[in-house]
Order: C-alpha cells, then sequence, then structure tokens
C-alpha cells in the first residue's frame, strides 16, 4: 500500500517536474515576450502620431492588428489631453480690461472620440484628411494597453497554485507631447 | 532505499530553494520593469518640458524676453507635471496627481542665461500655518565675480555676455568684453569659465531646493545658513512625500558630467522616493534626456569692403579681428547663418 501512495507521488510529482514546470517556464517567457513587444507598439504608434500631430484610420488599425498578432485580445486606452491658452481680462465698470495674464485650460478626449473621427458611422466622406483626428502641438498625447482575461501562463499558474496565483496580464503605457501639427 | 525515494528527499530538499530564487527573479524582474517604466516616464517628461523651453534658447534682450522665460519656464513645469502624472497613470485623480508631485522635490528650469528654481517644500503662510506646496524662485543668473575686485560678469549658453556699466547692464560679446576681462580672448579659457560658473550656479539652486524641500519651516528658519547645513549633513536631510519618505542627495556625477550635461538650455528633474516595492525606493536625476541642442551662432563684420559671416571659432576671423585695421564696431550677431544672409552678409569662405 505504501508503495502504491510512493508511486503515485513520484508519478505526480514528476509530472509536474518534467511537464508543467519546463511549460510554465516557456509560458512566462512568451508573456515576457509579448510584454516588451506591447510596449513597443506603443511606443512605436504614439510617438508617430506625436510627431505627424494626426493619428490615421491606418495607423490605429496597423497598431490594432500588430497587437492581436500576440494572440490575445487588448483594451486600447487613448487619452489626448487638448489645451487652451484664454487671456484673462476683468470686468471694470461695463467694460472688459485684459489683465496681462491667461489661463490654461484642458479638455480630455478618449479613445471613444478618437475612433469616432477614425471610423465614422455614416459612411466613408471623400477626402481621406477628414478621417485624420488632428492634434496641436504642445497637446498631450497617452495610449494604454491592457489584455483582457488571462495569459496562458496566468492559466497555468492559476492550475498550478490551485487557483491562487495573481493574474499579472500584458500591459504597457506611452505617451507624450504633440511635437508637430498636421496643418 | 529506493531511488525513487532518494529522488524525493532531493526534491523536498531543494524544491524550497528552488522556489525562492523563483521568487527573487520574479521580484527583480517586476522592480526592473517598474524602474524602466519609471525611467521612460520621467525621461518623456522631462524631453516635453524642455522643447517647451526651445522657445527661449536666446539672449533675452528686452523685459518682454525676460518675462517670456519666465512664462516658458511656467509652461515648461505645467508639461513636466502633466507629462509625468499621465505617464505614471495619475492623471485626472488629483490624488494620484499629488502623490506624483510629491515625489518631485526639485525641478530646475535651465534658460539661456539663468535658471528658475522650482521646489516642492513646506513653509509657513501668512497667517503662520506651515503648508506644503510647490515654491517657484525668480531666475537667478549664471554669474562669475572676479576676485581681484572687478565687477561681475553674467554669463549664457552661448559666446556672449552681460557687463554691468554703471549701473547699467549691456549684452556683449566675449571678445568685446576681452578689452575689460583678458581672460576672456582665449576661448577655450572662457568656455571653462563660462561653464564652470553655470554649474555652479545649477549646483548651488539644487542644493538650495533640496535643503528647502527636506526642511520643515522651523529648522529652516533655526538654520542661520540652511544651505550649508544641509551640505555639511548638519540637518536631516529626509524628505516627506506622500506615500512615505526619502532621504535627498546631491547628485554625485562628477564635475565633467555634470558641466557637458549643463551645456544647454533645458530642464533638470529630481525625482525622489518612488516606490519600487521590498522597501526600497527609486530616486533619479534626470537631465539628459530633456536638453535641447543649441544652435551655434554667427558673427557679421565688415572687412575689406565687403560684409562676411563666420563661426566664432573661424581661423580666419581670428587674423582679421587681430588686425589693427579691423573696426570692432562692425561686429553683429546673428542666430544663425540664414539671418545674416538676410542682412546682406556673405559666407566666409573659409568656415563656411
Amino acid at each position: 500500500m505504501d508503495d502504491a501512495i510512493w508511486k503515485l507521488l513520484g508519478f505526480i510529482l514528476s509530472a509536474v517536474l518534467l511537464f508543467a514546470i519546463p511549460t510554465m517556464a516557456l509560458l512566462e517567457r512568451q508573456d515576457d515576450v509579448t510584454q516588451s513587444m506591447v510596449q513597443a507598439e506603443a511606443n512605436r504608434f504614439v510617438d508617430t502620431a506625436r510627431d505627424m500631430g494626426y493619428i490615421s484610420p491606418q495607423l490605429y488599425t496597423r497598431f490594432s492588428e500588430r497587437l492581436q498578432a500576440t494572440g490575445l485580445h487588448y483594451n486600447i486606452r487613448i487619452r489626448h489631453e487638448k489645451r487652451t491658452w484664454i487671456p484673462v481680462y476683468d470686468s471694470v465698470g461695463t467694460g472688459l480690461v485684459f489683465t496681462g495674464n491667461y489661463d490654461q485650460s484642458r479638455v480630455v478626449a478618449g479613445e471613444a472620440d478618437v475612433l469616432a473621427t477614425l471610423f465614422p458611422t455614416g459612411g466613408i466622406p471623400p477626402d481621406e484628411a477628414s478621417l485624420h483626428y488632428n492634434m496641436h502641438a504642445g497637446d498631450l498625447l497617452f495610449v494604454e494597453v491592457r489584455s483582457r482575461g488571462e495569459t496562458m501562463a496566468d492559466a497555468m499558474r492559476r492550475w498550478l497554485w490551485f487557483g491562487q496565483g495573481a493574474a499579472s496580464g500584458i500591459w504597457g503605457r506611452a505617451g507624450g507631447m504633440v511635437r508637430n501639427e498636421a496643418n | 532505499m529506493k531511488p525513487i525515494s532518494l529522488a524525493m528527499i532531493a526534491l523536498f530538499v531543494f524544491a524550497p530553494f528552488l522556489m525562492l530564487a523563483k521568487i527573487q527573479t520574479d521580484f527583480l524582474q517586476k522592480t526592473l520593469m517598474l524602474r524602466q517604466h519609471y525611467d521612460t516616464a520621467i525621461d518623456n517628461a522631462v524631453s516635453d518640458a524642455a522643447f517647451v523651453l526651445a522657445g527661449s534658447v536666446r539672449m533675452q534682450t528686452s523685459d518682454t524676453e525676460a518675462h517670456r522665460f519666465e512664462a516658458d519656464a511656467q509652461e515648461a513645469l505645467v508639461a513636466f507635471f502633466d507629462s509625468l502624472s499621465n505617464g505614471l497613470g495619475a492623471a485626472g485623480d488629483v490624488m494620484s496627481e499629488s502623490r506624483v508631485r510629491s515625489h518631485v522635490p526639485v525641478v530646475l528650469a535651465v534658460g539661456y542665461q539663468g535658471l528658475i528654481l522650482y521646489t516642492n517644500s513646506q513653509y509657513k503662510d501668512a497667517q503662520g500655518v506651515v503648508v506644503s506646496g510647490p515654491v517657484v524662485f525668480p531666475e537667478k543668473p549664471y554669474i562669475w565675480v572676479p576676485e581681484d575686485g572687478r565687477k561681475p560678469v553674467l554669463f549664457t549658453m552661448g559666446s556672449d555676455v552681460i557687463l554691468y556699466n554703471d549701473g547699467q547692464v549691456s549684452p556683449s560679446s566675449y571678445l568685446k568684453a576681452a578689452a575689460l576681462y583678458p581672460e576672456f580672448s582665449d576661448r577655450e579659457q572662457f568656455d571653462t569659465m563660462r561653464l564652470s560658473a553655470i554649474a555652479k550656479t545649477v549646483r548651488d539652486a539644487l542644493s538650495q531646493g533640496l535643503s528647502l524641500a527636506a526642511m520643515t519651516p522651523d529648522v529652516l528658519h533655526s538654520s542661520a545658513d540652511g544651505l550649508e547645513a544641509f551640505r555639511q549633513g548638519r540637518v536631516q536631510n529626509l524628505y516627506r512625500t506622500e506615500s512615505g519618505s526619502a532621504f535627498l542627495q546631491l547628485p554625485t556625477a562628477d564635475d565633467a558630467a555634470f558641466r557637458r550635461a549643463v551645456s544647454d538650455v533645458g530642464l533638470l528633474a529630481f525625482v525622489q522616493g518612488l516606490p519600487v516595492g521590498g522597501n526600497k525606493d527609486y530616486s533619479t536625476f534626470a537631465f539628459g534626456g530633456g536638453r535641447v541642442v543649441k544652435r551655434n551662432g554667427v558673427v557679421g563684420y565688415a572687412w575689406d569692403s565687403r560684409l562676411l559671416y563666420c563661426v566664432e571659432d573661424c581661423v580666419e576671423f581670428q587674423k582679421v579681428s587681430a588686425d589693427p585695421a579691423f573696426d570692432l564696431n562692425t561686429m553683429v550677431f546673428f542666430a544663425g547663418p540664414e539671418e545674416a544672409a538676410l542682412e546682406g552678409y556673405e559666407p566666409c569662405p573659409d568656415c563656411h
């Protein structure tokens, strides 16, 4: 009886050691490569858009396709912080007097605004330029990519640790100031 | 004992070590990723702020332009913190943005002829209540005070200097100033003195900012010379951030590297105490990414009935300007060859 338990334990351990651990290491390595790739793609997308001063449908589609090529699904969040400078006037009597100062206001547009411009629902307009999401020099553009669900390594980790492994997922963020203007 | 039993005993002995090694490796990898993430966010923020400051790469010949540098520096600070907050995923949340700010005790906007210090410090307001918040100081010039009693000279990032003359300040080229300050006649020596003065101003402003950020108002007011006390380590240099505290340190870059880093307009940011796990924190002193490459100007002059422009190091120009027949009053400085050509100056055949 004892012998049978030892044999069963030995079998389970050898299965874990010979199969599960190397597979886990391989999947973790795959996650590392995917992580680097996602970060590189996020950098490439946002740097191109910042240099051009606009996001084109082609640029976004290419970015999205390259992410999909990793075999995972992603949530792409875009944050475009528009800046405007508004002179400050004081009301004196019935008129307005310029104070010599200005205020800076910031309006944030998200991925919904960007996608509505890139892929309009009411048919494709005749000129391609109207599909561009234009930005101004000095605006901020950031993109954050996060994988949906768990990766294979996450699933394997969860299985090996009996449901205790935390899903890390794939994640990348890139961005900065827009350097050029389209027009 | 059966081989399988031996293998299992060996496994039970080694498994904890292997697990520990795995946990440690994972932790190091996560820390490395976090550090790279911080590096990217800080470098981007510094670079964005320098982009805003790029408009200030010139001599301020009027009060309006001096005011403009201050306005540009304010804009650059706003751009730096906006970009940093976005880069660290804190944008849009007031508490998170405030936490990010609390990790940046000192920022220096290094301009063409002076720098502006920003520090996040505690101070007493008009009601005597201790508050914590950003403090921006007026522009500090790159000043050099000769030891022999001659009047001080203000250096710039270029070859211009600003001289004091009968209570007036007047911009001049270093070659013209060489009449009063013979040490400027050698370009190499002039550059060494200039960079040394700029580096000293930057280092002093940095340590002043750090000492202000580290000290509570009571310590600051009880210390006769807060800056000196900080340098000598007589005051506690513990800077409290919203998520803990960090020890402030002056940059340890050697002088040569420091001088190279401050040889152009840009923004220096000092980031302290960002958490990276394992009771460790991340501190950096970012100036490399934010530098703006400054164009070298050209000097225009009249010689042999012709209007010419040269780079100031041009051998031909050095020879001509040393000639007794050369009229110093014909010398004009331009931002670049295009500007000189627009004024009718021809390129010197030797250097252009």
